[in-house]
């Protein structure tokens, strides 16, 4: 490893390494294009620390910090040691961040949230990471579903140690992939071996021992269709259905059936719903295929989930729009394609446009 | 322009068998910093018979 300094900001370079023997130097590297910057590569997930935001580029296999109060770029994680391998999710436990790299690795990372560090990344052992894809954190524990391996995976975030693997038919594990933790539960949505089909389920868990609760399974109530995100409001939680068009409310407390918002029962302009947030009284949904490969941003609030907006065309250029997260005033959003990516600044108060970076 | 970063190791005290130059270096990436970056790679698969020495890592525009 080594530094190389007095590049410019905001300039595109050819990095290249050749090494050396007694015999001479050899031919370089095949050369890895970078641009000074944000250096965007499909963004598709992010995270809040309180300050900074921390964006997931899944083909550039590395993860940009920025700041939240102007947008400012401060650095680009990537290689050695982090090993970034598709990273797919990300959560903030307090003080560090933990990453789930869901590539052929199977591996979370963790680093520390001021000035990015790296901390561990776990792998092998009991972990069983297999396909890992979604990550959150219940105060003292993170818990990590498996994709492929059809189980959730939990451990300390005091220093990474293994608690249990939970893989057992009663669960009904099938493709976790959204894990969101209520306070007292987890959740867990099963997007039935990955085809975009009804009939998937969500899971609950203690996250106290890690005993099984209840799957939300009946098509007839649920009819969960690719659950992709589980956002909770303090006293309900809300699904988005992708292959649905659709987003699901429903008591944490017991987890019985709320409602089902779709085109037909408002005016929500839902198309592949994927991420959500929530900014304390409304949920900010993204919808990754508006219009042609366009995508949108709906809002609606928690108390009744009445429509309020959505967000389209310029100046937003949502573009495979994933991820939305919320810093408390502003929301961000993750276009995944377009030259990279970009992601997009909003207004949380009324939806106005702020900036799209870079 | 071209600004160039370097690691060496030590030279081995001797090698023997008509060594090659090394291979291409691999998994090369980045962590990008205002100004700077710093490199991380993996050594090539053939080191041309002979302990690699050092590296030279280059940036282009």
């Amino acid at each position: 490893m080594c530094t190389i300094s007095g590049l410019a900001n905001g300039t595109m370079y050819k990095i290249a390494v050749r090494a050396s023997n007694i015999k001479g130097t050899g031919r370089a590297s095949k050369p890895l294009k970078v641009t000074l910057s944000y250096n965007f590569a499909d963004p598709v997930a992010e995270a809040f620390d309180g300050t900074h935001v921390w964006v997931l580029n899944d083909q550039g296999n590395s993860v940009t910090e920025f700041n939240a109060s102007d947008g400012s770029w401060v650095q680009t994680l990537g290689g050695a040691p982090y090993g970034f391998d598709h990273p797919s999710a990300i959560t903030f436990d307090g003080s560090h961040l933990w990453v789930t790299n869901s590539g052929f690795d199977n591996s979370v990372t963790e680093f520390n949230a001021s000035g990015g560090s790296w901390v561990q990344t776990l792998r092998g052992g009991s972990y069983g990471f297999d396909g890992v894809d979604g990550i959150t954190y219940d105060g003292t524990h993170l818990w990590a579903t498996n994709g492929v391996g059809n189980s959730v995976t939990e451990f300390n975030a005091s220093d990474g140690s293994w608690v249990r693997t939970i893989q057992n038919a009663t669960y009904g594990f099938d493709s976790p992939s959204a894990i969101t933790f209520d306070g007292t539960h987890l959740w867990v949505a099963n997007s039935f071996s990955g085809s975009m089909s009804a009939g998937d389920s969500l899971t609950e868990i203690n996250a106290s021992d890690g005993s099984y609760v209840q799957q939300l399974y009946d098509p007839s109530t649920w009819d969960f269709c690719n659950p992709t995100t589980i956002a909770f409001d303090g006293t309900n939680l809300w699904v988005t259905n992708e292959c649905g068009g659709s987003v699901t409310e429903f008591r944490s407390s017991d987890g019985s059936f709320v409602q089902r918002l779709s085109n037909n029962t408002g005016n929500y302009g839902f198309a592949s719903p994927t991420g959500s947030t929530f900014d304390g009284s409304h949920i900010w949904v993204t919808n990754l295929f508006a219009n042609n490969r366009m995508s949108s941003v709906t809002e609606f609030n928690t108390s009744d989930g009445s429509p309020v907006r959505t967000l389209q065309g310029a100046p937003y250029n949502f573009l495979a729009s994933a991820a939305v997260i919320h810093d408390g005033t502003h929301l961000w959003v993750t276009n995944s394609a377009g030259k990279g990516g970009s992601v997009t600044e909003i207004d949380a108060s009324d939806g106005s446009f702020v900036q799209i970076l870079p | 322009m071209t600004v160039a970063g370097a690691m060496a190791l030590p030279t081995p005290a001797g090698a023997g068998g008509g060594p090659k130059v090394p291979g291409k270096p691999t998994s090369v990436a980045t962590t990008l910093v205002p100004g700077s970056a710093e490199v991380s790679w993996s050594a090539p698969v053939n080191d041309g018979g002979s302990k690699i020495t050092g590296y030279v890592a280059t940036a282009t525009s």
